[in-house]
């Protein structure tokens, strides 16, 4: 883990300027190849992510980086300081963070508000409700797919 | 420790403004019905549904039609069943009455101890009109074999059912008219099929002789599910799933009749007990003393390689009861013989042992009962993976 002192500054949509050193930034596969690309100064404008989501990853890169070095006794911890991080999320910033994990490219965090999504979304209402899915089946295809599936409802 | 949030976490609509930025941007790049109505790409969809336990699946399916039609995606059918090989279920099927029923539960965790009970999850249930028996779980799917009476008429008729889905599938008439029919359930993991070989037997007063029709039913390939004749001159055999040619099996083992065949870490096994008067079971008692276990080494071959396991003297404090009649489930990763009690419980719960090859140690887990285990005639199986494709039926 070579400490590179270089800082970047992280441009989010919104404007908010962050800056972060380099190795914090590089776990963003996106952000790397546009700095192996030298297409970009030291500036890098994100277009996809508000500047109160990009803190968020921040955070969360700034942990990983630190920590990836450390060995096997902080690993536990570092998962606990993980499900801190996406506990008190509202499904909202769950999703943009998704968002942003992906447009990033960052696998781990990407794997980690997935798992978060999944885990906390629990009923059909709960996804209805959040996402406003419209339920467009006709009562006739509701009730078979219900019937189809009502093994799954008898808790 | 923790470097915590300093940033401010600021608490403004911004949000929402991404959302809705997002979602037209989306909807503007392609006019798909799916995008319009998905706030997040539809691949990341498929990442997070691919981690839901299987009831979230079939409960979302209920959701709406976009919805339904993600869990028919390939790519999402594909991922689920690579995350769900990687974490192999416990499956417990029970028959009563035309009635099929299941029930599964994660493993107990390595070390197995007998701290906490299992809670098995219901899965899908089946009914058919009349008696129905399984003839073998494999992997994902459960094969049945029920009699069905058509205007008077009864005819076998072989049912591949999925407790992940519900799904079943009824096979097309089988080409025969006999009704003792004995059915053969395998996969194919190179070809990705898997195959049934039902063999119909003519009786001669009142005893079963060897098979003489002998048709082969496949699943999950191209083409629709129909039976195809083939042809088979040998008495004992093994039928090779994938060439589905058959070969001889050389009658080395001692009592194979007497045996469960069980997966051995992707060996075939055949297992059986034996008592103190050397009384071969396909199950165990609490008089059993020792296990033997062949394992199919070589195929061509013909190596069988034959072990045996003396049960540690904890076995009958464990065991209690002399009516308990206990079944073999197979072999676990970690090398345990695992056995499921199936009669004889009626005073405490159903439970799992662990006999430990490496340890000679005996584990039982407690199953929270659920209904399941109360019928006759159970099974378990420990290799089961959910899948949650929709197979292509006649």
């Amino acid at each position: 883990m070579s400490k590179s002192e270089k800082k970047i500054v992280l441009k989010s949509l919104d404007n908010e300027a962050f800056e972060v050193e380099k190795a914090v930034a590089l776990q963003s596969q996106t952000i790397w190849v546009m700095c192996e690309d030298k297409c970009v100064g030291n500036e890098i404008p994100l277009e996809n992510v508000t500047g109160q989501i990009l803190a968020k990853v921040i955070d969360y890169c700034k942990k990983h980086a630190v920590v990836d070095g450390d060995g096997d006794e902080s690993s536990e911890e570092l998962k606990n300081w993980d499900t801190e991080f996406t506990k008190n999320m509202d499904q909202s910033t769950l999703f943009n963070m998704i968002l942003a994990a992906n447009y990033l490219n960052i696998k781990s965090l990407l794997n980690l508000t997935c798992q978060a999504v999944a885990d906390k979304t629990k009923t059909i209402d709960e996804f209805h409700t959040f996402l406003n899915i419209e339920n467009n089946f006709t009562p006739e295809e509701e009730a078979q797919i219900c019937q189809e599936n009502l093994w799954a409802f008898d808790d | 420790m923790k470097t915590r949030r300093k940033r401010n976490v600021s608490g403004d609509p911004v949000t929402t403004t991404t959302r809705r930025n997002t979602r037209s941007r989306k909807s503007e790049e392609d006019g798909r019905e799916s995008s319009s109505s998905l706030p997040i790409p539809i691949e990341l969809f498929v990442d997070i549904f691919s981690r839901l336990p299987l009831k979230s699946i079939a409960t979302c399916r209920c959701v709406s039609k976009l919805w339904s039609s993600i869990f028919r995606r390939p790519d999402f059918t594909e991922l689920f069943l690579t995350k769900s090989s990687a974490r192999p279920q416990i499956l417990f099927a029970g028959t009563s009455d035309g009635e099929l029923f299941f029930s599964s539960s994660s493993p107990p965790k390595v070390p197995v101890s007998n701290s906490s009970p299992l809670v098995p999850n219901h899965l899908a249930r089946f009914n058919f009109d009349s008696f129905c028996a399984i003839r073998g779980i494999v992997r994902s799917l459960v094969c049945v074999q029920h009699l069905r009476i058509l205007d008077g008429q009864k005819e076998v008729v072989v049912v591949i059912c999925n407790p992940s889905t519900g799904q079943s599938l009824t096979s097309p008439k089988l080409k025969t008219s006999r009704i003792g029919v004995r059915s053969y359930f395998g996969y194919d993991p190179i070809g990705k099929q898997y195959k049934v070989l039902s063999m119909t037997q003519p009786s001669v007063n009142g005893f079963a002789m060897e098979g003489e029709e002998h048709q082969v039913l496949t699943l999950g390939g191209a083409g629709n599910l129909s039976w195809r004749m083939i042809e088979c001159c040998i008495p004992t055999f093994c039928f090779d799933i994938r060439s589905e040619k058959f070969s001889f099996i050389k009658e080395t083992v001692e009592n194979a009749v007497d045996g469960t065949m069980i997966n051995c870490n992707g060996k075939l096994g055949l297992i059986m007990s034996k008592d103190k008067k050397g009384w071969f079971s396909s199950g165990a008692e609490r008089r059993s003393k020792r296990f033997v276990l062949w394992v199919l080494e070589n195929l061509e071959e013909q190596e069988w390689s034959e072990h045996i396991y003396v049960l540690p003297a904890v076995w009958e404090r464990i065991v209690r009861d002399e009516e308990e009649l206990l079944c073999f489930a197979g072999v676990s990763q970690a090398n345990e013989i695992v056995l499921l009690s199936t009669e004889g419980f009626y005073d405490h719960r159903p439970y799992l042992l662990y006999f430990s090859l490496e340890r000679n140690t005996l584990v039982r887990v407690d199953i929270q009962e659920t209904g399941v285990l109360h019928y006759e005639r159970h099974r378990p199986y420990i290799d089961h993976v959910e899948d949650v494709k929709l197979y292509a039926g006649v």
